[in-house]
């Protein structure tokens, strides 16, 4: 009886392997879907399947999603990333967290296979691999941006909390002195540094607060953790402002930190009160039919992220990844929901920063929109 | 019996050229997946059999081993980065010289590293490897913490979180099985001298073999930096296999998924720790299947991501917990013992030692 | 002065937190020898249920407080039950390895059941006000976590050491078999135990999540180790030392950071390199008591 059981089943799978063999074009997720990244890896996953649902064909064929999670793993994000090569992908999106994106880089840069990320802002990821792209800016704009917003604001005296073990937060702090340093009469008063499993800042906030700054800059990886930087700020009576970088924009900030986050000032991609294009609209509307409620700059990242690699394919009218490079590192003037992608030499995007405020309700208002 | 034991040795090449076409086979054929996949059995290989080194051979229980494994890493990372590419790494602080210039052979990082780690698990052994059971577990899992914290916060020498990036693929199948050769190989020769015989005796009992003259604190000692020397090799292998390294990948998650692996093959069986390296590798890749869509015909679903994660941990703990001696127990699989099942199995001789 | 006050007030919340959920520990190590590397995803686990509870149930705090506490318990008993009682005989180490093995599946379970994405545990006013004493500031919670400690060390303390409970209790710890001769109910008195001290997880989880409103997977990991560390330094197996050892600990993170702003990062290593030290002068912890291996 038993082993009929475990035939029929053993049969069935087989049966369900078949079913999937037609003919279509397989484009690699490589995100991390579970650890301590998987909410990021969510966000950005919403945007590739909603992006998948409104424009599912290209060439006249379907395109298939290949989802391989990478545990929010170094080890494992390299092997995830060869089993998406090993499934024959024929080009690849993602990954949230720089980390994570460039642990998978060799491995398609060995393969031949061109990739595109949607959020990864650290410089590197470009720089040290010839198939990588992306649609985001890049942290050395951003830090630079995010100092001349203090400059701007007069905020003279800035306390840094940063999280130490994020490669991408403690590069935009580097580069945010860098620019603060050619301003006289700015100072970091007091800096300091946490890891990814820390909850408790109130010693460090105690301690930057007694320095009186101006202005709170949080540079976290992820943004539960600057959720609770802001919450406990405020209860330790500090009601100055507080700014971050684009992680601080995910809805986490707001339903942890709750009425506590009016006024965190933090910057990201595009803004949805201002449609960027027409398509804009359109990605509002099908997502607040799917989900029900308003999607994080990196979820229409995402969605941006698969259609400029979708348009690239188109332009390649092949398959052949070689082609398809070439398409997508040419990539200039193509419009998506967040704005206008035009990569540049280094296959960065040039893209404007958009400052956004957060009020006590969750909603936000738009600040500002800074060209490069 | 001269006989048997050149049969053994006979059969033992055999294997050994069984193996070889094998690898041979895989590495002119398979993907580049299935490649991945067998590089990484090897030097999770090499890892087990020096976490059972210490906690299954010496019976000491210690959960260091992601710190030495840092330092194998970090060594191999640093010494074979060519200088141009430290240069884009390093951005936030330079890298110290002289590492920014210096590249040496990879072979030769490896066992840098591996005397880097164990001249450090000597300075820790010293005070350390006084305490007993649970204690020494907490103590040498706080120093891997220690190496852990250090690393991220040594900006100018390991490019703290931003962590280092591309290091050079040397570590090909050949460079990997040729490591796990030569470490299986030592360690057989370990536990079958005298000192082994010594090592083994403090397991069963720490107090009875001191008083039959071992002496527990070189014996310790000695297995304790082996096994450092041959967690940074495996580490070292790692860095190369990975092209990616960064502080977070050396949490005590990754001594326990060492730990696994050990367990599962049994503590104190090299055989156990070979089983157990290919067993937890392949299933743990096998298993991705189930984070994908599944269709039973009666049943489907879109992919629930960590579906392996949990399945895998489930046959985890119900090895640990009803075989508690994992595959092997401390048995080896040796040419006699196959030798014995097959005389048994096919019906006559009586059984010999 | 103000700064100083505040941080010893910082020290304080923190380290009456490690100092609860380090008294389940101890209590679990002190009767059965073993690290209950778990602990930690028990306490993950309470704060998913407290979530659901409230935020799904719409059940008032009150009630889906001790539901979550006495769910808890019995996850407890029953991780007990399924994990470690099969390994009664069996060496140390297994039992070890077996608590390893139930915190990796806990945490990979509530990943698939929960999902990634982290949750926001409720808000309970009552407990997360913010009330300001001569300029140092901080939630209720600051008063009343020291206060459930010193409550709970108390009954604790009563339970042990003035019932038969504890009586049955102290025999099982100092010997097995001794004990079950004596007429104890070995499984009864360690499935008890278990359920104290993961009850005493829940408590601590419902504190920590009123502090530190964020619940993930990973979320019980480090107040698990930190909490062990205290365990351990306090004297593992000694439930005075637990509380002990857990306001050190408070109090020595947040003092380095406070006096070496600088050496922010270090903090982990740091109460690791604490731990060693105490351990190398005195083997047991603060308060342990002496142990001597059998012949």
């Amino acid at each position: 009886m038993k082993k009929i059981l475990a035939i029929m089943l053993a049969a069935m799978l087989l049966f369900s392997a078949v079913a999937f063999a037609e003919e279509t074009i397989k484009i690699g997720v490589f995100e991390p879907l579970t650890g301590s990244y998987a909410g990021g890896g969510a966000m950005e996953i919403e945007g590739f399947e909603l992006a998948h649902e409104m424009y599912p064909e290209v060439l006249g064929k379907q395109i298939e999603l290949v989802k391989a999670d990478s545990k929010s793993d170094k080890v494992e994000a390299s092997m995830a990333a060869q089993s998406l090569v090993d499934a024959g992908v024929v080009a690849v999106l993602g990954s949230y967290s720089s980390g994570l994106t460039l642990a998978g880089s060799d491995v398609f840069a060995e393969a031949e296979i061109p990739a595109l990320t949607a959020t990864s802002t650290n410089p590197t990821v470009t720089l040290l691999s010839d198939w990588y792209a992306r649609i985001c800016f890049i942290d050395p704009f951003q830090g630079t941006m995010l100092a001349r917003f203090a400059v701007e604001n007069e905020y003279k005296k800035i306390a840094i909390i940063q999280e130490i073990e994020s490669e991408y937060a403690v590069g935009l702090v580097n580069y945010f002195e860098q620019e603060l340093a050619n301003h006289e009469g700015y100072e970091v008063t007091s800096k300091g540094n946490f890891v990814n499993t820390d909850q408790d800042f109130t010693t460090l906030l105690t301690e930057a607060l007694s320095k009186e700054p101006d202005v709170i800059f949080t540079s976290v990886g992820y943004a539960p953790s600057a959720a609770l930087i802001i919450k406990q700020a405020r209860e330790l009576g500090y009601e100055g402002p507080i700014f971050g970088g684009d992680t601080l924009d995910a809805p986490e900030l707001y339903q942890i930190a709750g009425e506590k986050v009016d006024g965190v000032i933090f910057t990201t991609f595009y803004d949805a009160a201002q449609p960027a294009t027409e398509l804009t609209t359109q990605f509002l509307e099908a997502y607040e039919a799917k989900y029900g409620k308003i999607p994080a700059a990196t979820t229409v990242m995402a969605f941006d992220c698969y259609l400029t690699m979708r348009n690239a394919i188109e332009t390649a009218g092949s398959t052949d990844p070689e082609a398809i490079r070439e398409a997508l590192f040419a990539t200039s003037g193509f419009v998506g929901a967040a704005g206008t992608i035009t990569l540049d030499e280094n296959h960065d995007a040039i893209r404007p920063v958009v400052f956004k405020k957060v009020n006590g309700d969750g909603t936000s208002e738009f600040l500002s929109l800074i060209e490069p | 019996m001269k006989k048997t034991k050149r049969l053994h040795a006979a059969l033992t090449l055999l294997l050994l050229a069984i193996v070889a076409a094998i690898l041979y086979a895989i590495e002119g054929n398979a993907s580049s997946y299935v490649l991945r996949i067998a590089r990484l059995c090897a030097i999770n290989m090499v890892l087990a059999l020096s976490m059972n080194l210490i906690n299954g051979f010496t019976g000491l229980f210690s959960l260091g081993h992601a710190g030495f494994m840092a330092i194998g890493a970090y060594t191999t990372a640093l010494l074979t980065i060519p200088a141009a590419k430290k240069q884009v790494l390093f951005m936030i602080q330079p890298l110290v010289s002289p590492l920014d210039k210096l590249t040496l052979p990879f072979g030769v990082t490896l066992i840098i590293g591996g005397l880097l780690a164990a001249g450090l698990a000597f300075l820790i052994g010293l005070p350390v490897l006084r305490l007993r059971g649970d204690y020494l577990a907490i103590a040498t899992m706080g120093f891997s913490e220690i190496i852990r914290v250090l690393i991220t916060n040594m900006q100018g020498v390991t490019n703290g979180a931003q962590g280092l990036k591309s290091i050079p693929g040397s570590a090909n199948i050949w460079w990997c099985y040729g490591v796990a050769l030569v470490v299986i190989l030592f360690i057989a020769l370990l536990t079958s001298s005298s000192y082994g015989t010594a090592l083994k005796a403090i397991r069963e009992d720490q107090i009875a073999a001191e008083s039959m003259g071992v002496s527990l604190y070189f014996h310790k000692m000695l297995a304790f930096m082996l096994s450092a020397f041959i967690a940074a090799v495996g580490g070292g292998l790692l860095a190369s296999y990975n092209g990616t390294i960064g502080p977070d990948m050396f949490r005590v998650a990754q001594t326990y998924n060492v730990l696994m692996i050990v367990v599962m093959g049994g503590m104190g069986s090299i055989t156990g720790s070979i089983a157990g390296a290919f067993i937890v590798t392949i299933g743990q890749e096998y298993l991705r299947v189930l984070d994908g869509p599944i269709n039973l015909g009666f049943w489907s679903t879109d992919g629930i991501s960590g579906m392996r994660m949990v399945v895998f941990s489930a046959i985890l703990l119900l090895i640990i917990v009803f075989f508690r001696n994992g595959l092997f127990g401390t048995k080896e699989l040796s040419w006699s013992a196959i030798g014995r099942r097959l005389r048994k199995m096919s019906g006559h001789g009586e059984v010999k030692g | 002065m103000g700064v100083f006050l505040q941080q010893l007030a910082n020290a304080l919340c923190v380290g009456s937190l490690y100092a609860l959920l380090a008294i389940g520990y101890t209590m679990v190590y002190g009767v059965l020898r073993l690290i209950n590397f778990a602990h930690g995803e028990i306490f993950m686990m309470a704060m998913y249920i407290v979530f659901y509870g409230i935020g799904l149930f719409l059940l008032p705090w009150y009630i889906s407080f001790t539901l979550t506490i006495l769910i808890t318990a019995l996850l407890g008993v029953i991780s007990e039950r399924l994990a470690y009682r099969p390994l009664r005989d069996a060496p140390r180490i297994s039992v070890l390895i077996s608590a390893i093995g139930v915190s990796y599946f806990l945490q990979n379970l509530a990943t698939v059941v929960f999902g990634g994405r982290p949750l926001t545990f409720p808000e309970v006013p009552l407990f997360t006000d913010v009330i300001s004493l001569g300029g140092v500031k901080m939630q209720r919670l600051g008063i009343l976590v020291p206060a459930i400690t010193a409550v709970l060390l108390l009954a604790l303390m009563y339970l042990i050491k003035r019932t038969k409970t504890g009586l049955a209790m102290r025999a099982v710890a100092k010997n097995y078999d001794a004990a079950r001769l004596m007429g104890i109910d070995l499984n009864r008195t360690i499935a008890t135990t278990f359920f104290i001290g993961s009850a005493l997880a829940g408590v601590g989880a419902l504190m920590w999540g009123l502090k530190y409103p964020q619940i993930s997977p990973t979320v019980g990991s480090m107040p698990g180790i930190k909490c062990f560390i205290a365990a351990v330094l306090g004297g593992i197996g000694n439930t005075a030392g637990a509380v002990l050892g857990g306001l050190m600990l408070g109090f020595v993170e947040i003092m380095l950071v406070a006096v070496f702003p600088a050496l922010s990062g270090y903090r982990d290593a740091f109460a690791f390199v604490l731990l060693i030290f105490v351990l190398l002068v005195k083997p047991t912890g603060l308060m342990g008591e002496k142990t001597t291996e059998k012949v």
